[in-house]
């Protein structure tokens, strides 16, 4: 082991040269009682000494890529992509899949291609809430050579991003292992409601004021999405015929369904064919499904597990229904608001003992990110280590 | 590691001997900071009374003194939990001990690296990676070669492509 400075060089030759000494009078090696430096030894605690390396010796030659890589996975992203020009093995190790299975660019503007590089990377989870993403994400030569390209993405959140519907469409044609993913308020077609339905493994999907959903593409994707758990399709504009598309194939796996702003386009009948389909629901919105009626109460009351319903300004309902909601032993949370007056609510309040009224005003069925948290999506981290 | 080998550790005090031939008396508390030798001692079962000597030949006197000091700090440290994972930590973390500790010539510092990755000493490993990591930060990528020495091996070339690869946003 070479000492690394000329100060401590001068010192190492000397504690050599005293090494020669010793072993020339036939002493025993020193011999040390404790940790206590000896008289030839300094601590060198200089903070420029660290930053200027004197030596002119690269010392990550010494060492190995995985080490490499347990210093690089510290980096923010903007400094590993950094490390990419620095030298080619830098390059490698940058580029290494390990370091690259978060990411978030929530409100960035991406360049045309970027996507393609960041896929590349093998990104699992990739946080895109609000980003531009420029036309086109991949290159044409890359369409044609890596045909079988497949994307590792499981986490993606596209919330309010800007995407056209063609690179929409070919970003999710590269992606089949899908787990979670959100499209809030982005403008779809059939085109990528079908690439939507070839992720078969997805668990939680967000349309919430999507455009574009017709009923032929509600029932391709819950015809073939069977681990759905979470679906929130709220103001959607669906039509009577997508609304029967829905209860009718939905997964029975369902526990979280948000279906509000059906507005005139979700009947009882439609309520009767869901509760036959999935019976076991814990979470259910219906706020502003104003084709319902009184007796849409009545089926609700069949749903054997619900812990949550919202039926805020579903306007035919009458109040006096309501009441029927108190026999319901799993309710916990009920909203209902701009249906009641003060002093009815208050009422309500004193009948239902066990269950709360009015205390969430936005539904968190199946969206990345709920309150103020923004630097993880599904409760998975997406940012940098900071400092 | 059963609690059965453990046991046999009676012993308190062995000798560390390092690659320039100086030894060290520690105390096997201390030197049990580091997994790997944790277990060969665990292994060899010594008893009280037993003079052991453990050669550390890829490990020099100096390295292996800043080793100590910072083992003998961190003694009493609870070890850490096998669930515990990185998923939390930031690189502001180190303590400001460790921060003093590691104000030390960049080769040591790499030598720390090497060390406690051999020696599997995890809590030491961190912090020196950490702060190898703290020194590229904000830096440019001819900043990141002249800090730690690096040849650009790249052909003009070669670089151009990169550069197109990675540049994502419109706003870095």
């Amino acid at each position: 082991m070479l000492p690394s400075t000329s100060r401590q060089a001068a010192l190492m030759k000397q504690h050599q040269q005293l090494q020669k000494q010793q072993e020339q009078q036939h002493l025993s090696p020193m011999h040390q009682s404790a940790i206590i430096p000896s008289k030839n030894f300094f601590l060198f605690r200089n903070h420029e000494m660290r930053e200027t390396n004197l030596s002119g010796k690269d010392n990550f030659n010494t060492l190995s890529d995985e080490i490499i890589l347990q210093i690089f996975k510290w980096l923010p992203k903007k400094t590993l992509l950094r490390c990419g020009y620095v030298s080619q093995r830098f390059n490698r190790c940058a580029s290494d899949e390990s370091l690259w299975s978060r990411l978030d660019l929530g409100g960035r503007s991406l360049k045309p291609g970027a996507l393609e590089n960041i896929l590349k990377r093998g990104v699992v989870i990739l946080r895109l809430a609000q980003a531009e993403i420029n036309h086109p994400i991949f290159d044409v030569n890359f369409l044609e050579n890596e045909s079988d390209f497949e994307a590792k993405l499981q986490y993606l959140d596209l919330s309010m991003a800007t995407i056209t519907k063609l690179s929409l469409k070919i970003l999710l044609s590269r992606c089949r292992q899908l787990k979670k993913l959100s499209l809030e308020h982005v403008v779809l077609n059939d085109d990528i409601c079908n690439e939507i339905a070839k992720n078969e493994d997805l668990e939680a999907l967000n349309l919430a004021m999507c455009s574009g959903i017709e009923a032929w593409s509600v029932r391709k994707m819950l015809e073939s999405l069977k681990q759905l758990s979470s679906l929130n399709i709220s103001w959607t504009n669906l039509s009577v015929d997508a609304v029967t598309s829905l209860v009718t194939n939905i997964t029975p796996n369902i526990l979280r369904l948000n279906m509000a702003g059906c507005r005139k386009t979700m009947f009882d009948s439609h309520l009767e064919s869901l509760h036959k389909r999935c019976p076991e629901l814990l979470e259910l919105d219906l706020s502003d499904c104003t084709g319902l009626t009184g007796n849409a109460i009545n089926i609700i009351c069949k749903f054997n597990a619900l812990e949550y319903l919202s039926l805020s300004r579903c306007y035919s309902i009458p109040a006096a229904a309501y009441v029927e909601l108190r026999n319901m032993s799993t309710l916990i949370y009920l909203d209902i608001f701009g249906m009641l007056t003060e002093s009815t609510l208050a009422m309500l309040e004193q009948t239902f003992t066990k269950i709360g009224i009015n205390k969430f005003i936005h539904s968190s069925v199946a969206r990345p990110t709920v309150g103020t948290r923004r630097t993880s999506i599904w409760g998975l981290r997406t940012r940098d280590f900071h400092a | 590691m059963s609690k059965v080998s453990s046991k046999k550790i009676e012993a308190k005090q062995i000798d560390f001997q390092s690659s320039d031939n100086e030894f060290f008396n520690i105390d096997v508390q201390v030197a049990k900071c580091s997994g790997r030798i944790k277990t060969f001692l665990e292994d060899c079962g010594m008893r009280s009374g037993d003079n052991v000597i453990v050669p550390l030949p890829n490990v020099n006197s100096e390295i292996l003194r800043q080793i100590l000091n910072w083992a003998n700090y961190h003694k009493d440290d609870p070890q850490p939990n096998e669930d515990d994972r990185d998923e939390e930590k930031r690189t502001d973390d180190i303590s400001l001990w460790d921060a003093e500790f590691l104000k030390v010539d960049q080769g040591i510092l790499f030598h720390l690296i090497m060390a406690a990755n051999y020696r599997d000493i995890k809590g030491l490993f961190d912090i020196t990676c950490q702060t190898v990591a703290n020194m590229m930060k904000g830096k440019t990528s001819a900043e990141i070669r002249e800090t730690f020495n690096i040849r650009n091996d790249f052909t003009p070339a070669e670089e151009e492509p990169i550069g197109r690869e990675n540049e994502w946003c419109e706003q870095q």
